[in-house]
C-alpha cells in the first residue's frame, strides 16, 4: 500500500462521512433533479417539434405551466375558497359528530372526562411548543421549496453541462459507461414522471366526478388531495380517502360507505389497469421493492424520504442493475 | 491490495453500516417473507392435492385462510375475550389468595420450629404477612386506579403504540401477499445480487431454505395443534374454568420456544389457585407434562432431523435476535435460526471451510 491509495482511501472515507451528514441537502438537490427532469420531458418534446433553443423553449414550458395553473385557479379558485371555508366550518362539525358517535362506547367519555381534567392543560403544554417548532420547520420547509425550484429551473437550463460534469468526475475507463447510466436514469425518471402525472390526472377526474356523482359536498377539494397524494403511492392514497370520507360522514354513514368503496374501486383501477399500461414500457418495479423502499428510507431520512423513494428507488434500481449486476456481478466468474 | 479492492471493502462496510441502521425494517422484511412462505407452502399442498393452476391454487388457499381466520375470529375471539377480561380481573384475588397460603406456610413453619406458644414470632409473621398483603394489594389497587385514571396521555401513547403495531402488521400482511403472487420474480432477483460463478449454487441454497422454512412451519403448526388439544383435555380433565382461552393461548405461545410455555403456564395456575391450592399444583404438573410430551414425543417425530436445533442454540439464538431486532426478533427467533442454520451449514461450511486445505507456508 503506497501513499497514493492510503490518500485516496482517507478521502473516500472522507467524502462518504460528509455526504451522510449532508443527506438532507443531498435530499434537496435530488428532489431539484427530479423536477428538473419533470420539465426536461416538456422542453424535449418542444423542441423536437419546433426549432425553438432550450431557453426559449424553458421559457414556454415555464409560462404554460404559469398560465394552466392560472387558469385552473381562476377556474376553480372560487368554487375551491367556498369548498376551503366551508371544510373549515365543517370541521368542528365533523368532530362533534364523531363525538356523538364515541360517545355511545363508554370508556371513550371516560378518556374524554379525564382529558378535560384541569392536570391536563398542564401536560399539554410541550404539545404547544411543539406546534411552534412546527410552524418555523414548515418555513424551513417551505425555503427549502424555493430553492428546490430554483435549482431545478437552472438544471434545466442547461443539462447537458451539469451532466458533462458528474461524467467528468468518473475515471477515463468509465466515462462511456456513466455516460449510458445516466442516459437511462434519466429515461426511466422520465418515464415513470410521466406515467405518474397521467395517472395522477386521470385519479383527479374519476374522484371528482364519482363525488359529485354521488353528491358528496367538497368533491373538487377531495378529488385534487387525491390525485396529488398519488405520486406517494400506498400511503398516499389511503391518506388521500380519509378526507372525502370525514366529509360523507356529515351526509349520512350510507354516504362514508359509498365514498369508500368508490375510492377503492379507483385505486385499483388504477393500481391494477392504469398504470401497469403506461409505465409498462419504462419501469417494472417489483411492488414489495416500492413499499419496502419507502419504509426504508422513512426510517433513514423521515417524511421527504417517503415523498422522493419512488423516485430514489427508480434511479437506484437503473445504477444498481448497470453496475452492481452488469458491471460486477456478471463479471465475476 | 490495490485501489480497487479498498473501494470494494469500504462500499461493503458502508452498506453493511446502512443495513445494521435499517435492522427494524429488515425484521419487518422477514416476517413478511416467512408468512409468504406459508402461503406458498400451502398453494403448493393445494396444488399437489387438486392438479390446479397457480392462481387458482392461490385464490384457494387464500380462501381457505380467510374461512379459518373467519371462523376463528367468530367463534373463538369473543368468549376469549370475555373470558381473558374476567381472568385479568381474578389475577389480583389470586395474588391474595396466593399471599394468604404463604402466609399460612410460614405459620406452620413456625409453629413446626418452635412449637405452639411462641407467640411474638407468630405475630410477627402474621403481622408481617398481612401489612405485606394488604400493602401490596392496596398498592396494587390504588396505583393502578390512578394510574388509568390520570394518566391519559400514556393511554394515548399505548393507543399510538397499537396503532404502529397495526400497521406493521398491515404492512407485513400487504408484503407477503405481493410476494406470494410471484415468489420467481423475487428469487430470480435475489441470485442476480451474487456473483456469477455462485448464482447456479446460490440458486439452490435459497432452495433449501425455502424448504427448511416450510417444513419448520408445518412442525410447528402440528406440535401447537397437539399441545393446545392436550392443555384442553387436562385443563378439563381437571375441572380448571377458562379452558378455551388457556388452550389458546398455550397453542400460541408454543411458536415462541422456553418463554412461551412459561408464561402459558401463569394464567391457568392463577385461575386454578382461586378455586384450590392443589390444582395450581395440578396444573403445573399437566403443563411441564404436556412440555416434555411435545419436546421429546412430539417434535422430534414431526420435525425432520436436520431441522433440529440443539436446545442451547435456540436460547442463544432467541436471546441475541432480542437484542438485535426488538421483540419482532423474539417472535421471529426460530425462523430466523433456522434460515442462518441452512446458509451456514451450505456456504460456510460446504462452500468455504471444507474446500480450504491445509495450503503450504509460503516463505
Amino acid at each position: 500500500m503506497n501513499a497514493r491509495t492510503l490518500l485516496g482511501i482517507v478521502a473516500l472515507v472522507v467524502v462518504g462521512l460528509l455526504a451522510w451528514e449532508l443527506r438532507w441537502v443531498l435530499l434537496v438537490l435530488f428532489g431539484a433533479i427530479v423536477l428538473a427532469v419533470a420539465l426536461d420531458v416538456p422542453i424535449t418534446l418542444l423542441r423536437r417539434l419546433t426549432p425553438l433553443n432550450r431557453p426559449s423553449a424553458l421559457l414556454v414550458v415555464l409560462t404554460a405551466l404559469v398560465l394552466i395553473g392560472g387558469w385552473i385557479a381562476q377556474l376553480l379558485l372560487p368554487e375551491l375558497v367556498q369548498q376551503i371555508h366551508q371544510f373549515s366550518t365543517l370541521i368542528p362539525a365533523v368532530f362533534d359528530r364523531l363525538m356523538a358517535l364515541l360517545a355511545q362506547v363508554h370508556w371513550i367519555s371516560n378518556l374524554q372526562n379525564q382529558l378535560l381534567q384541569p392536570g391536563t392543560l398542564e401536560r399539554l403544554q410541550p404539545v404547544g411548543s411543539q406546534l411552534l417548532g412546527f410552524a418555523g420547520g414548515a418555513a424551513n420547509s417551505t425555503l427549502q421549496l424555493v430553492l428546490m425550484a430554483l435549482l431545478a429551473i437552472l438544471l434545466a437550463l442547461d443539462p447537458r453541462s451539469h451532466q458533462n460534469i458528474v461524467i467528468a468526475l468518473t475515471p477515463q475507463r468509465w466515462r462511456d459507461h456513466s455516460k449510458r447510466v445516466l442516459g437511462e436514469c434519466r429515461q426511466a425518471l422520465g418515464g415513470w414522471l410521466a406515467g405518474m402525472t397521467l395517472s395522477a390526472v386521470s385519479v383527479f377526474i374519476l374522484t371528482w366526478a364519482g363525488l359529485a356523482l354521488l353528491k358528496v359536498p367538497l368533491a373538487l377539494l377531495s378529488g385534487l388531495v387525491c390525485g396529488l397524494l398519488t405520486f406517494v403511492p400506498t400511503i398516499g392514497p389511503s391518506a388521500a380517502t380519509l378526507l372525502p370520507m370525514a366529509v360523507a360522514l356529515l351526509v349520512s354513514p350510507a354516504t362514508v360507505l359509498q365514498v369508500l368503496v368508490l375510492r377503492l374501486v379507483l385505486q385499483n383501477v388504477e393500481a391494477f389497469l392504469i398504470t401497469p399500461l403506461l409505465l409498462s414500457r419504462t419501469v417494472n418495479l417489483l411492488p414489495t421493492v416500492s413499499l419496502m423502499a419507502q419504509l426504508c428510507l422513512g426510517a433513514l431520512l423521515g417524511l421527504p424520504g417517503v415523498l422522493l423513494a419512488l423516485p430514489l428507488v427508480v434511479v437506484l434500481q437503473v445504477i444498481c442493475e448497470e453496475l452492481l449486476v452488469k458491471a460486477v456481478m456478471d463479471r465475476w466468474v | 491490495m490495490k485501489f480497487g479492492n479498498w473501494l470494494g471493502l469500504l462500499a461493503l462496510i458502508s452498506a453493511a453500516l446502512v443495513l445494521w441502521s435499517l435492522r427494524h425494517s429488515l425484521i419487518i422484511l422477514f416476517a413478511a417473507l416467512v408468512l409468504a412462505m406459508a402461503l406458498c407452502t400451502l398453494v403448493g399442498w393445494v396444488r399437489e392435492r387438486l392438479g390446479c393452476s397457480r392462481p387458482l391454487a392461490l385464490a384457494l388457499s387464500l380462501l381457505l385462510v380467510l374461512v379459518v381466520v373467519g371462523v376463528i375470529a367468530t367463534a373463538v375471539i369473543p368468549p376469549f375475550v370475555g373470558e381473558f377480561s374476567q381472568l385479568l380481573g381474578k389475577l389480583p384475588v389470586a395474588l391474595a389468595t396466593l399471599i394468604q397460603l404463604l402466609r399460612d406456610a410460614m405459620a406452620g413453619a413456625s409453629q413446626m420450629l418452635y412449637g405452639q406458644r411462641d407467640g411474638a414470632l407468630h405475630w410477627l409473621q402474621v403481622g408481617w404477612g398481612k401489612d405485606l398483603g394488604s400493602n401490596l394489594s392496596s398498592n396494587i389497587g390504588r396505583d393502578l386506579g390512578s394510574n388509568l385514571g390520570s394518566s391519559a396521555m400514556g393511554l394515548l401513547g399505548f393507543a399510538s403504540g397499537v396503532g404502529t403495531g397495526l400497521l406493521q402488521a398491515l404492512f407485513v400482511v400487504a408484503m407477503a401477499l405481493m410476494v406470494a403472487l410471484q415468489p420467481m420474480a423475487y428469487r430470480d432477483v435475489a441470485v442476480l445480487l451474487v456473483p456469477s460463478f455462485y448464482r447456479r449454487r446460490f440458486r439452490t441454497v435459497l432452495m433449501h431454505c425455502s424448504d427448511a422454512l416450510s417444513a419448520w412451519m408445518v412442525g410447528v403448526l402440528i406440535s401447537s395443534l397437539c399441545v393446545g388439544t392436550l392443555a384442553a383435555i387436562g385443563l378439563s380433565l381437571l375441572g380448571v374454568k377458562l379452558v378455551a382461552a388457556n388452550a389458546l393461548l398455550a397453542g400460541l405461545l408454543n411458536i415462541i420456544p422456553n418463554l412461551g410455555p412459561t408464561l402459558s403456564t401463569v394464567f391457568p395456575m392463577a385461575v386454578a389457585l382461586l378455586d384450590a391450592p392443589w390444582k395450581a399444583l395440578a396444573v403445573l404438573a399437566l403443563y411441564v407434562a404436556v412440555q416434555n410430551l411435545e419436546s421429546y414425543v412430539i417434535t422430534p417425530s414431526v420435525m425432520h432431523h436436520q431441522l433440529q436445533l440443539l436446545p442451547g442454540l435456540t436460547l442463544a439464538a432467541q436471546l441475541l435476535f432480542t437484542v438485535v431486532f426488538g421483540p419482532l426478533g423474539l417472535l421471529l427467533a426460530l425462523p430466523l435460526a433456522v434460515c442462518l442454520q441452512v446458509l451456514v451449514r451450505e456456504v460456510l461450511i460446504h462452500d468455504i471451510l471444507d474446500p480450504w486445505k491445509q495450503q503450504r507456508l509460503s516463505p
